[in-house]
């Protein structure tokens, strides 16, 4: 890939004493650094003491990195979705869930998560960065461009604002690149072939999002590879382990994850349509991505990125590889429209993209969040950028390209809006929890009316009790490894509060019936503490929730604190002895379901 | 190790709306909590810390232990008839939450709806938007520019 520039480009003044590489590897992490410093503000003044987001998937990260010593021997979770449990097979973030596990005894779960947040950006950065200056040739510091596109993009402020933080972590991808790269030319071993193929896996352990970019770039350099490489012997000689490695990865992950039911794999159509890329969020971020359904989705193209590739092609005539990753960029900008543009800001305007067709196919109705793709767009056009700065730089001289430095600043800063849209959660967990049993199961009590989880700010709500339960430690009814189709805490919840609203009613004969039938359904089921949570739950039936859970507990709560952000009332149960709580899970949810017994 | 954090002492919550209809300005908010209702009246005066007087935008400001959520009714009077929004919904900062609504007026009756931000002098919130979208735009055609200008450069010398 890496081809001697031109004489046309040839530098046009006398060059400062090259760097030396240690020189050029401080400069560049000094660099990436401060920037990250300055793109997850004002997190480096937390100490790793408060959760800096902006909407709740950071709860279950920091419950990841809590549960993840505990999770990883037997990879099952008995301590939520109780009493069913549930398959860590399901966790998307195994990287995360090992980096967890190996810093649990020196980090709390909110300093592992700062952490990440704060170095992953720099270390993915870094990763583009080389990828531009031993894969394509790029000079310092125009390399550094590319490491600015790629790691401190609109998608990068979207995983740390939305709080799936993982993605941050990314230097998997532009090293796959690199190795694919390696193994395909003309010096190929097969010890690179065995790189790009570890490197894909990495990606997989990522996010599945990622190891889906890095096949579909690992075929395309392969493709390129086939038809440049002469000799196709030392071509398959050194891609063999890349493919032995990739295959059976891929196997292992497909007879894991694929089975599962999870809700992602039954959202109705319209959730495509929510995690799509939009026509207008190309150009800019605004403040209304933010309210969108709980997301904070915004990926802009990038100006300084987008006006280097726009001149590529004049620019780099004459030069080889820039245009598979053009290709590449533009690719991963289709894909992340997804079978619908959004032209409008109205969030109400959809126009039909050519991918219609493939909201049809199994695999397609797993990609959730088509917008991801642009992590393609933001590696391929941040590898051209940096190429088309470079030589503009050698054609009329690095001070008149230099300020493209501050557009890309800005384009991080301001056109993510990544330290704009922060904001600091309450972290604290309420101190009502810690009144409960110490093993026995606790069932958060909450809603409202008809008692759905369907309301947006709600949506929430499983996320943080997740989050609770990281720090009081009790087994709870949340599916915490990822969210499912049936949760088992609104499944009872809605019972015991339609059985204690309908024992309240003055005409009702039979309210002794009613308490004692949530007393029996909670003694089968063996939980021994009820949170109830005043905040979420309409004022006009505080005093009938506690009335009735008074009767079922014979007693008053056991603790009731205003602190950690919300009002609990626990009150904890005798202890019974339940036969079989699973099978009287299973008959409530079937009845739920409107099944037969 | 063990969890360790820092919260906020207090939180302020900043009920802000914009209405479209000079009929619909008398505003009222109140936060229904465990421990007892607040309500106060929707000023546009400058008295509350952070208001400009007389900039269409009304507010009410709340101070409290922070919490997570809250039980918000924003009541407008006028029109011929009050209405109402309620809601429990996410406070998303523990320092400073800012819940936003626009009011306006349909077939004589006022609608109620939360918003992204507020905009001054009642304009719609999606004004907002496409002012932030242009400003992207504009931007986008002066890195182009730019860009544009270097090569043009180039090929020069």
């Amino acid at each position: 890939m890496t081809s001697p520039a031109p004489a046309a480009d040839a530098p046009r003044r006398t060059a400062a004493p090259p760097l030396s590489d240690a020189a050029r590897t401080l400069l560049t992490l000094a660099f990436y650094g401060l920037l990250s410093v300055a793109f997850t503000w004002p997190l480096v003044l937390s100490g790793g003491d408060a959760l800096h987001t902006r909407q709740f998937d950071q709860y279950g990260v920091v419950w990841m990195a809590t549960r993840g010593v505990d999770l990883l021997p037997d990879l099952v979770d008995p301590s939520t979705n109780y009493p069913l449990g549930a398959s860590v097979e399901l966790v998307d973030a195994w990287i995360h869930l090992a980096l967890a596990a190996a810093t649990q005894a020196i980090l709390t779960p909110l300093q592992q998560v700062a952490l990440l947040v704060l170095v992953g950006p720099v270390l993915t950065a870094w990763a583009a960065e080389r990828l531009a200056a031993r894969g394509l040739g790029v000079r310092f510091p125009w390399s550094l461009l590319a490491g600015v596109a790629f790691g401190f993009s609109g998608l990068a402020a979207t995983a740390w604002l939305e709080g799936h933080v993982y993605f941050l972590l990314d230097p998997w991808l532009p090293l796959l690149a690199l190795w694919t790269l390696r193994a395909t030319s003309r010096a190929g071993r097969p010890v690179h072939g065995l790189l790009a193929g570890a490197a894909w896996v990495l990606c997989l352990a990522t996010t599945a999002y990622l190891a889906l970019i890095g096949a579909l770039v690992a075929a395309v350099m392969l493709l390129r590879g086939a038809l440049l490489q002469p000799d196709r012997r030392r071509l398959a000689r050194a891609t063999a382990p890349m493919a032995l490695v990739v295959g059976v990865a891929s196997a292992a992950y497909a007879a894991s994850f694929l089975g599962v039911d999870s809700v992602e794999e039954t959202a109705p159509d319209g959730w495509v349509l929510s995690g799509v890329a939009s026509l207008g969020g190309l150009a800019a971020w605004t403040p209304a991505v933010d309210m969108v359904r709980n997301h904070s989705i915004s990926a802009p193209l990038g100006a300084g990125t987008l006006g280097l590739v726009l001149f590529a092609p004049r620019v780099l005539r004459g030069l080889p590889g820039w245009r598979t990753w053009l290709g590449l960029a533009v690719a991963g900008l289709v894909l992340a429209f997804g079978p619908a543009v959004q032209v409008g800001l109205d969030d109400r305007s959809w126009a039909a993209t050519p991918l219609l067709f493939a909201t049809d196919l199994p695999v397609w109705r797993k990609v959730h969040f088509p917008v991801r793709m642009m992590w393609l767009w933001y590696l391929g056009g941040g590898l051209v950028a940096a190429l088309v700065a470079d030589r503009l730089a050698r054609r009329v001289g690095g001070a008149w390209v230099a300020p493209l430095f501050v557009v890309v600043l800005i384009d991080a800063l301001v056109g993510t809006g990544a330290p704009l849209r922060a904001r600091q959660t309450i972290a604290a967990t309420p101190s009502a929890y810690q009144a409960a049993p110490p093993d026995g199961p606790l069932l958060d009590l909450l809603g409202q009316p008809p008692f759905e989880d369907r309301d947006d700010d709600f949506a929430v709500v499983g996320h943080l009790l997740c989050y609770y339960q990281a720090t009081h430690r009790r087994p709870v009814l949340d599916p915490c490894v990822k969210p499912l189709r049936e949760n088992p805490r609104a499944v009872v919840g809605r019972e015991v509060l339609s059985l204690l609203i309908e024992a309240a009613d003055p005409p009702d004969q039979h309210l002794g019936q009613r308490v004692e039938a949530v007393r029996s359904l909670l003694e089968a089921l063996g939980i021994r503490a009820v949170a109830v949570h005043l905040d979420l739950l309409p004022n006009e039936i505080h005093a009938v929730v506690l009335g009735g859970m008074e009767q079922v507990a014979a007693g008053p709560p056991a603790r009731v604190s205003s602190d950690g952000g919300e009002t609990i009332a626990l009150f904890v149960l005798p202890a019974g002895a339940p036969t079989d709580p699973r099978a009287a899970y299973e008959a409530l949810a079937r009845a739920h379901r409107g099944e037969a017994p | 190790m063990e969890p360790r954090v820092q919260s906020p002492a207090t939180q302020l919550v900043l009920v802000q709306a914009a209405s479209s209809s000079p009929r619909l300005r008398e505003m009222t908010a109140t936060l229904h909590r465990p421990t007892g209702d607040q309500t106060q009246a929707l000023v546009d005066d400058g008295s509350v810390a952070g208001d400009v007087a007389q900039d269409g935008i009304y507010v009410a400001a709340f101070t409290g232990e922070p919490v997570r959520f809250v039980d918000v009714e924003l009541s407008v009077a006028g029109a011929g008839a009050e209405a109402a929004y309620r809601r429990v919904v996410l406070t998303p900062d523990a320092r400073l939450s800012r819940l936003s609504f626009y009011v306006e007026e349909v077939d004589g009756a006022a609608v109620v709806s939360r918003a992204a931000w507020v905009q001054a002098h009642g304009r719609h919130p999606d004004q907002g938007a496409a002012l932030a979208l242009h400003a992207g735009l504009g931007w986008i055609a002066v890195c182009v520019v730019y860009v544009a200008c270097l090569v043009a450069l180039g090929q020069r010398r």
